[in-house]
């Protein structure tokens, strides 16, 4: 009797290896737990499963050596395909190589490789991180613009130090207000994509500039939340004007009640979607475009429902 | 010989409090080049912004006297939290909310003591004990917000007022107070720092080590929780990774005010002053404008700088003790 069972549960093991042979996709995405990774794997997921996909995806935890060996695990273990969400810019170059050593179809989602191999990567499905923040920069000049203030003065909060996402964005928001009157008030203060840190540099940033900050300026909706309660808590909402980056509700809410002026919108379900349709054509051998940017702009409280919210 | 005894005592004073005298002078300096600082609005915001690390740091006091560190709490921090504004935005009565997001801690301090009473276990074991439930809990968390940064739908009331105005500092002060009192003018208290010098002298003496070693898990489990529930009344919303390295910084409060890092002896109220120096130093770089990447530099040596002072005092202390004898 164990002979047989044993015997049949061998078969149902091979039989199942043998049935997800085909159209297995792993992922691995260092920002699992984020509050941008939460939409867009579940529209990776969506996505796989309208196209006949099997999909499993990981915590990559910020951690190249980590999602190395994940990779190396997957491959092992028999996928087709691999989705690879970089935890920062710097740390891809070994993580490319190893993806483009197993002859596997593969694309770079959300987080823009490093320049040194950039060129290898099959296919990258990811916003312009600089355009984003020429974004932001547009938006500023543009509330200065239909906003008149004696001054021109910013109060800026920025994601994780370090992160290429953040230095990206600054960089974008730099190259537009160069040669402009509008000045940065305080030097890098990062609140780590946290709303609690943020408040906490925001009151700081209000004890020491007070009614000289004339717009606030944050990288994210969580971030947007934590300054916006500093400034209800400090008596200074709706004196001053808010602009962020984000699709978040809290965003949502705050453009249609006018206390935020505008958004930069990064569309996760988009990227998911978009994503796992070009690797799907990477599998059946079709051209893809190298970079396949997901598409970003400004959000207005006119026009809040033209765009998916988390 | 008196002017042995003068010198001893300007340098027990300088050693005991050296932290102190070093924040004391930054605030000088930060107040002369910005007034703003020294003032009534400042002072009030940089204890409301530290009432939540603060409160995680008294509860975990009690652990590190004890012998013993409890690294779960942040993620309980978090978990609190997320129950908090789940619980609130589904329309569960705000009283109901927070015990429910307070019993959450409540366990979690139940299982880390429980476990590390079961096996008996020392500093070392309770450390990866409290780093797995600090996984564990983390995940938790994570469930049923989806991962996902939560706005809370909170209208006036209780819960929204503890995070405002002076409610924080007031819940802050009120915590060290009756936990410096259990500590110092209570067997209860002399127990936990008996157990903290010596376990198995505490064991042979007849004190209940283990219901004394859960009961302290038990007090840094609720007092997260509490943390926790004030962090999302400040900012309405809830992060699932809110509290994420919060039982480091909760630490090296503990550290800072100058509870011993090997257990023992330590006050509550030294880890009040532990807090407010971590936090008036990171106000005042925020203040003078200073980059976070030099900040994180600053408060790393401050840390560094109390535990070599912590162990400086033990060493000339022996010496003079020592020298005394002779």
């Amino acid at each position: 009797m164990k002979k047989i069972l044993s015997l049949t549960l061998v078969l149902l093991l091979v039989l199942a290896a043998g049935a997800f042979a085909e159209g297995k996709i792993f992922m691995s995405s260092a920002y699992y737990t984020a509050p941008y990774g939460s939409p867009l794997q579940a529209a990776v997921k969506e996505t796989a499963d309208k196209l006949g996909y099997e999909i499993q995806i990981v915590d990559g935890e910020e951690n190249a050596d980590k999602q190395l060996s994940q990779f190396k695990a997957a491959v092992a273990d028999g996928f087709d395909a691999l989705i690879y969400w970089p935890g920062d810019q710097a740390s891809t170059p070994q993580v490319v190589e190893y993806l483009n050593s197993t002859g596997l179809p593969w694309v770079a989602l959300n987080t823009i490789v490093d320049d040194s191999v950039v060129d290898q990567v099959p296919c990258m499905v990811a916003s312009d991180e600089v355009e984003i923040g020429r974004w932001l920069g547009r938006l500023i000049l543009e509330y200065f613009e239909n906003n008149e203030t004696e001054t021109k003065n910013i109060a800026y909060i920025e994601g994780a130090a370090g992160s290429s996402y953040t230095t990206h964005l600054t960089q974008g928001i730099e190259e537009i207000i160069e040669g402009s009157d509008v000045v940065i008030l305080n030097d890098h203060q990062y609140a780590n994509f946290d709303p609690s840190k943020a408040m906490t540099i925001m009151e700081d940033l209000l004890t020491k500039y007070g009614k000289q900050i004339d717009l606030v300026v944050t990288q994210d909706g969580g971030m947007f939340q934590g300054a916006y309660s500093a400034l209800d808590s400090m008596g200074y909402l709706g004196k001053l004007g808010i602009i962020c980056q984000g699709q978040d509700l809290i965003v949502r809410e705050k453009l249609e009640s006018g206390e935020l002026y505008a958004s930069v919108a990064q569309d996760p379900f988009t990227e998911g979607r978009l994503g796992v349709e070009m690797l799907d054509k990477l599998i059946k051998g079709e051209e893809v475009d190298h970079w396949v940017y997901t598409p970003t702009g400004p959000i207005y409280a006119a026009d809040v429902d033209n765009y998916s919210w988390f | 010989m008196k002017e042995r005894i003068n010198r001893r005592s300007v340098m027990n004073l300088m050693l005991n409090n050296g932290i102190l005298m070093v924040i004391i002078l930054l605030i000088i300096v930060t107040g002369f080049i910005e007034p703003n600082f020294i003032s009534w609005s400042n002072l009030v915001n940089v204890l409301r912004q530290n009432a939540v690390i603060g409160i995680v740091a008294c509860g975990i006091t009690y652990c590190i006297i004890g012998g013993a560190y409890d690294l779960s709490v942040g993620s309980t921090v978090s978990l609190a939290g997320v129950i908090t504004i789940i619980s609130i935005n589904s329309g569960m009565n705000e009283f109901l909310a927070i015990f429910l997001a307070l019993l959450a801690g409540f366990a979690v301090g139940l299982v880390n003591g429980s476990l590390i009473s079961m096996i008996n276990g020392r500093a070392g074991e309770a450390f990866i004990i409290t780093y797995g439930m600090q996984v564990v809990v983390a995940s938790i968390a994570l469930f049923p917000s989806n991962g996902l940064f939560i706005a809370g739908r909170v209208s006036d009331g209780f819960f929204k007022t503890i995070g405002r105005g002076y409610w924080p500092i007031i819940l802050f002060l009120a915590i060290t107070i009756i936990l410096e009192f259990i500590l110092k003018d209570t067997a209860y208290g002399r127990h936990v720092c008996f157990i903290g010098t010596n376990m198995d002298a505490a064991k042979m003496s007849g004190i209940r080590i283990k219901r004394r070693r859960v009961s302290f898990y038990v007090i840094s489990g609720v007092l997260a929780s509490f943390a926790g529930i004030l962090l999302c009344s400040r900012v309405t919303s809830s992060n699932p990774t809110a509290g994420l390295a919060y039982e480091m910084d909760a630490i090296a409060a503990v550290v800072v005010g100058g509870t011993s890092a090997g257990g023992g002896k330590g006050s509550v109220f030294r880890t009040f002053i532990g807090a407010i120096v971590l936090g008036i130093m990171s106000n005042a770089l925020n203040i003078l404008g200073i980059t976070a990447y030099h900040q994180q530099i600053v408060k790393g040596l401050l840390i560094i700088l109390a535990v070599a002072m912590d162990l400086w005092n033990k060493q000339i202390k022996e010496r003079w003790m020592a020298n005394e004898r002779t």
